[in-house]
């Protein structure tokens, strides 16, 4: 076996061109986790079902376990650390606490990454259109019942309309 | 949230290393040779390892706690022999886990086919093969039991159903995969570990000795885990080979399950076939009920929980929440050519409740009466009652959350409208399935149902100088909110401000001992440790701010983090002002109160408590497609007291969407030949936001007594009681067909076959 | 689960990725949104030595509408089709299937070139390739060839597709006239968003008095490639579309016609069965369903 040629992949990730050298066969998630120590996006199966590892690939939902690093030279790349603006939460992330939208956490970013797309082209979701857009986001905890009511409290923020205060 | 939580594989160490498996793909052989020679000169790796280079390693016993039970061992890499598909035959250790997956692939194993156990019934059959030859034969437990007059019971009878049922295997499946990081350090011989347990006092206790180390020598720390739901409660080849690996390349080594592995190797829930006959008298009471059942535990015993866990758990609650005067069992557990079966939220419960409610919504068509009212003249009474057969109820509202439930889902209405549904074509069914469940895990509840042993756990608590106050626990979350409950529960108890608290958990070098999270302990063992070490440390308080506020104690009150004299608020002593009397005034010495005033530990061996509750679930069938949607589910739980709603609805949540999953779409598949059908997540259905409805969750408070805070636990209580009242509502909604549902999952498939079936033995008979 | 060492390029040009193919040899795959490619490598089922991205081609993520019809070049993602107002209103089943594809963050990537190339028989968009009588533009070191959809897929996973060629088009013609054009899709997966048991795709041209002039209808997961269902089809040509017990008929034509396999998800018997009930019911879909053609933009 010989050395695996590197390539150089330079991203925008949340704003900020990050590069680094790796094999083409460096899964995205692998990339923004172990090489840009931006470990927020989960790895839950690396099949491409669960969800855990979503990102926005040029503002587009995509899952960073299925895409390799090199597909995606030059993008914008955005993850869960992207979302807070330092120590203040992001609307959805302050939807997602108050009404419980997690338990253990670990597919809290890519439902989050999913909230933010699904409320960027639709500020006012039912809640069939929340549950299908969801649907490729796996949660084991929940049930879904605190998401579901996290996304439709987000929306009324988005909205302007101010979210419940359970 | 922010995306800033350290699970396992977040965690990089300097120089670290990547190990990954060679993983059986066979069934049942002989490990003929194994030659490694293309790995060792790979770039990028370290070493390969094979049960030969592990000398003094390993095994892993599971010693039976009862002469029923057989003690096994399992190597922690294939000694000679495999025993399913997935089963770690060698590791490799480099730089990269995709390299050390390259390596892998160029390790070379021979094996000898030998003949597969493909299930539990075969493994019992005279010349099956025998999987492990020290046992003599696969039957690994065999235990029997009987309560009252069961003979009589049935020779009484006017009518007896039977069902016999067979409850899938499926898997706990947490998000999170399992993980573990061994880092030893020869200078010091100490073994640090990382690992995504739910039980780190308990895993150091059981791999300290395969490792050949003092528990002292072994520190198990948990990071932050992304769920669990009993799979990290056993222990595992993994736990001791990566440590084991580490000592030996001299560097640290990290191993995250893949999810192949986890679906393969890790371990696996639930798979029972139970026969059930219940005694019925002319007037719908039931006289006894007798069960015979056969789990199928797969290939190894894995302790702490061991291979009978199913078997006997699930003739444990047979008799459920009715008055049934005599019952018996005979639980067996035969070892196949399969993964091994671990816990899984609910253990043995979920499918001795589905058959058990199965069973009466069979025994209601039989005789003609509504399930919910046969269900009620046969309920136990809401005061302590002994079950003839092991539990001993503390109280609950058995009746009570019955009837709370089938009112908020509309039970009646639904009974009106269905016949006119179903002459539009639409098939609707509404089925309950009330239950009681041991919560909270101690001596006393394990002793009833045949887990003898004793359990303790402790807790501590620490004010600091400045007043910041430390919860020790070694209880930790996998997703339950430990860190707000305990919090909560400490901050209620010394009388300070849940801000100041930390609760750290999860490392057995700073916390104290625990028994693990499982069981639904957390609610009632945090409560029992943290609430009396609080309760001490507000003692203590109380005595020092009463020395500082020259007041008698008996007038001294903490409330909020401020102390005062009761009718004069105008004058605090905050915590932080006791903390520093104490650390730093030196007047403390003037209070009577030993060394380390403001540590207090506490242990605690509470008995446990039974919760209480009723699930309705309401579904409609496609009758041509044989598709389910589940549109509404009703819990209505009684966990006791109630610490938090918001955090007691998302248990209960999730718990139910796993009911869910485990009654229509989740299934570990084997072929005869023992191949593992279930490799990936598209053949293993988790429930999407799609196949879960709103879920409505009642509550009702009944304490238990005898517990501190009267909590009972609740996490599993929706795993066990949904299956039964899916598939009670599925036959309801069949009902016109003569359905009977008799086993996991139900996916479309089957209920066409189900259909079919009856059609045609209705037709035969007719 | 990692995937296996790969070279990677670049394709700046189809003749560039068919050079690239031919200089890399069998081992060689064309990557589009690899949404279907890159878990099969992440589990070692799949083991290209050589990956040809052509999803930076210039023009091929773009759809073309014109009088010949829909054109999708060999980059456009799902979630474009089935966004493009364009397409919903001249070939509508497209997207009435791309709902039942995957997920959101599948459809952002995964390409419509890419999952046809992948050929999986319970895949949505072969069946509807049969249905619309589509055709599939190869090109290959000797040029380019057209090929009808019902020609190109061969068996499991396997096209007409040589290892030097790619596909570069996909054509949907015209309808005769899309007024009176109905069409319906329809499946059953045990679970949202994966891929069927089974479904059913159809077309039908009314003539002006009601009656059906032509059908095409097609299924996935009935066997190892999509398949027209021609016996049905007759039966239909000829008669109104309301016709309860023709549907009846057809339904009952169609699950004697079908072979398909049984697997851990479905027995044979039923996907047999469930192949008829869901023709029946797209054809019924059909009869209360008006057009949605908005004819040529």
């Amino acid at each position: 076996m010989t050395c695996e040629q590197l390539h150089h992949v330079s991203l925008i990730v949340n704003g900020v061109e990050r590069s680094a050298a790796v094999p083409a066969r460096t899964l995205l998630s692998d990339f923004l986790r172990h090489e840009l120590g931006l470990f927020g996006t989960h790895v839950g199966c690396e099949q491409g079902v669960c969800g855990a590892c979503t990102v926005l690939i040029g503002g587009r939902l995509a899952r960073s376990c299925t895409t390799f690093a090199v597909q995606v030279q030059g993008e914008e790349i955005r993850t869960v650390e992207g979302l807070a603006n330092g120590d203040e939460l992001h609307p959805i992330q302050e939807s997602f606490r108050r009404c419980h939208g997690l338990q253990c956490g670990f597919c809290t970013p890519g439902f989050l990454m999913a909230t933010e797309a699904l409320l960027s082209e639709n500020d006012d979701p039912s809640d069939s259109e929340i549950r299908d857009f969801l649907s490729g986001n796996v949660c084991r905890c929940t049930g879904y019942v605190g998401i579901v009511a996290s996304v439709k409290d987000a929306a009324l923020r988005a909205r302007g309309v101010n979210g419940s205060d359970q | 949230m922010r995306g800033l939580a350290r699970y396992l594989d977040d965690i990089e160490l300097p120089r670290m290393l990547h190990a990954a498996f060679v993983r059986s793909p066979m069934a049942h052989a002989r490990v003929v040779q194994i030659d490694v020679e293309e790995v060792r000169g790979m770039p990028g790796v370290v070493g390969v390892f094979t049960h030969g280079d592990l000398a003094g390693v390993g095994p892993i016993q599971a010693i039976g706690p009862r002469p029923e039970i057989k003690s096994s061992l399992r190597a922690v890499l294939a000694d000679g022999k495999v025993r399913f598909v997935g089963e770690a035959v060698a590791v490799v250790v480099a730089e990269s886990r995709y390299i050390a997956e390259d390596a892998c692939e160029l390790v070379d194993v021979e094996y000898e086919q030998l003949r597969v156990v493909a299930n539990a019934r075969a493994a019992l059959e005279p010349g099956a093969p025998i999987l492990h030859a020290d046992l003599g034969d696969n039957r690994i437990s065999r235990i029997e039991r009987s309560g009252g007059d069961i003979d009589h019971a049935f020779a009484a009878a006017a009518h007896v159903v039977k069902v016999s049922f067979h409850h899938g295997r499926v898997g706990a499946l947490p998000l999170e995969t399992r993980g573990v990081i061994g880092d030893w350090d020869a200078g010091t011989s100490t073994m640090r570990v990382w690992n995504s347990s739910q039980m780190p006092h308990l895993l150091r206790a059981l791999i300290a000795a395969p490792l050949g180390l003092a528990e002292t020598q072994l520190e198990v720390m948990v990071p932050a885990v992304g769920g669990a739901f009993g799979l990290k409660a056993s222990v595992y080849p993994e736990d001791i080979v990566v440590p084991a690996v580490s000592r030996l390349v001299g560097r640290p080594v990290k191993w995250v399950e893949d999810r192949y592995e986890n679906l393969a190797a890790s371990s696996h829930a639930k798979e029972i076939d139970i026969d059930m006959e219940m005694a019925v008298a002319e007037d719908g009471t039931f006289l006894g009920v007798r069960a015979k059942n056969l789990s199928d535990p797969g290939a190894y015993s894995m302790p702490p929980f061991q291979a009978h866990h199913e078997s006997l758990g699930s003739v444990n609650c047979m008799t459920g929440i009715y008055d049934i005067a005599a019952a018996s069992y005979v639980a067996e557990t035969a070892l196949t050519n399969k993964a091994p079966l671990g816990v899984y939220r609910g253990v043995g419960w979920t499918p001795g409740q589905t058959v058990r409610e199965v069973l009466v919504d069979d025994v209601a068509r039989a005789i003609g009466r509504d399930p919910v009212e046969l269900r009620l003249q046969n309920c136990i009474p809401d005061t302590p009652y002994d079950s003839v057969i092991g539990p001993r109820y503390d109280g609950g509202s058995y009746r009570r959350s019955l009837e709370l439930a089938t009112e908020m889902a509309d039970y009646r209405g639904i009974r009106e409208r269905q016949i006119e549904q179903r002459n539009q074509g639409k098939y609707v069914g509404v089925g309950v399935s009330p239950y009681v469940e041991p919560t909270g895990f101690g001596g006393r509840i394990g002793n009833e149902l045949g887990y003898p042993g004793e359990y303790y756990d402790t807790a501590s608590i620490s004010i600091q100088a400045d007043g910041s106050i430390y919860v020790m626990s070694g209880l930790n979350s996998q997703g339950q909110s430990h860190e707000t409950t305990f919090a909560q529960l400490a901050a209620d108890g010394i009388g300070a401000r849940i801000e100041e608290v930390r609760v750290v958990q999860g490392d057995t070098k700073s916390t104290p001992f625990s028994a693990g999270v499982y069981a639904s302990r957390s609610a009632l063992i945090g409560a029992a440790t943290i609430g009396r070490a609080a309760h001490e440390m507000k003692r203590r308080l109380v005595a020092l701010a009463a020395d500082m506020l020259e007041a008698n104690v008996d007038d001294v009150e903490i409330t909020h983090g401020k102390a005062f004299v009761r009718g004069a608020p105008e004058v605090v002593k905050t915590i932080a002002d006791i903390a520093a009397y104490v650390h730093w005034g030196g007047g403390a010495a003037a209070v009577d109160l030993e060394e380390g005033a403001l540590s207090v530990s506490s242990s605690a061996a509470p008995g446990g408590s039974y919760g209480n509750g009723c699930v309705v679930a309401v579904v409609v069938v496609d009758i041509e497609t044989g598709k389910i949607q589940v549109e509404k589910v009703v819990s209505v739980e009684d966990c006791g007291t109630m610490l938090n709603p918001m955090i007691v609805e998302g248990q209960v949540a999730g718990a139910v969407a796993q009911g869910i999953g485990d009654a229509l779409l989740e299934e570990h598949q084997y072929n005869e030949d023992g191949a593992f059908m279930s490799a990936s997540l598209l053949d293993y259905l988790y429930p999407s936001t799609m196949e879960i409805p709103d879920i409505a969750i009642g509550h009702l408070e009944t304490p238990a007594p005898g517990v501190p805070g009267g909590f009972k636990g609740l996490g599993e209580a929706g795993v066990i009681a949904t299956p039964g009242a899916v598939l009670n509502a599925v036959a309801d909604a069949l009902s016109p067909f003569g359905v009977r549902v008799h086993s996991t999952p139900l996916g479309p498939s089957k209920v066409l076959d189900l259909i079919d079936e009856a059609r045609e033995a209705m037709s035969g008979s007719a | 689960m990692k995937p296996e060492s790969f070279s990677f390029y670049v394709a700046e040009s189809t003749q560039h990725a068919l050079d690239i193919l031919a200089q890399e040899g069998d081992d060689s795959k064309i990557l589009a949104g690899g949404q279907s490619l890159i878990p099969l490598m992440n589990f070692r089922l799949a083991r290209p030595a050589a990956l040809v991205d052509v999803c930076h081609i210039p023009g091929s993520e773009r759809i073309t509408v014109d009088n010949a019809g829909v054109r999708f070049r060999c980059s456009v993602r799902h979630r474009d089709a089935l966004h493009s107002n364009e397409v919903n209103a001249v070939a509508p089943l497209v997207g009435q299937a791309l709902k039942w594809v995957g997920h959101e963050a599948i459809r952002s990537r995964g390409t419509l070139c890419g999952s046809t190339a992948h050929a999986d028989p319970a895949a949505e968009l072969p069946a509807v390739w049969l249905a619309l009588g589509a055709e599939m533009v190869i090109s290959g070191p000797h040029g380019e060839r057209h090929v009808p959809a019902e020609s190109f897929f061969k068996s499991f996973f396997t096209t007409d597709l040589n290892a030097d060629e790619m596909l570069t088009e996909i054509r949907v013609p015209p309808a005769p006239d899309p007024s009176l054009r109905r069409t319906a899709f329809q499946e059953i997966a045990r679970r949202h968003g994966d891929f069927a048991i089974v479904g059913a795709a159809v077309v039908i041209d009314l003539d002006g008095s009601g009656r059906i002039a032509a059908a095409r209808v097609s299924a996935l997961g009935a066997g190892e490639v999509p398949m027209r269902l021609r016996s049905a089809e007759a039966m239909l040509v000829g008669s109104p579309l309301d016709d309860q017990e023709l549907l009846e008929n057809v339904e009952a034509e169609v699950r004697k016609s079908v072979q398909p396999p049984g697997d851990s998800h479905a027995s044979a018997r039923y996907r047999k069965k469930v192949t008829g009930t869901l023709v029946r019911r797209s054809l019924a879909e059909c009869a209360e369903t008006p057009s949605t053609y908005e004819g040529m933009l």
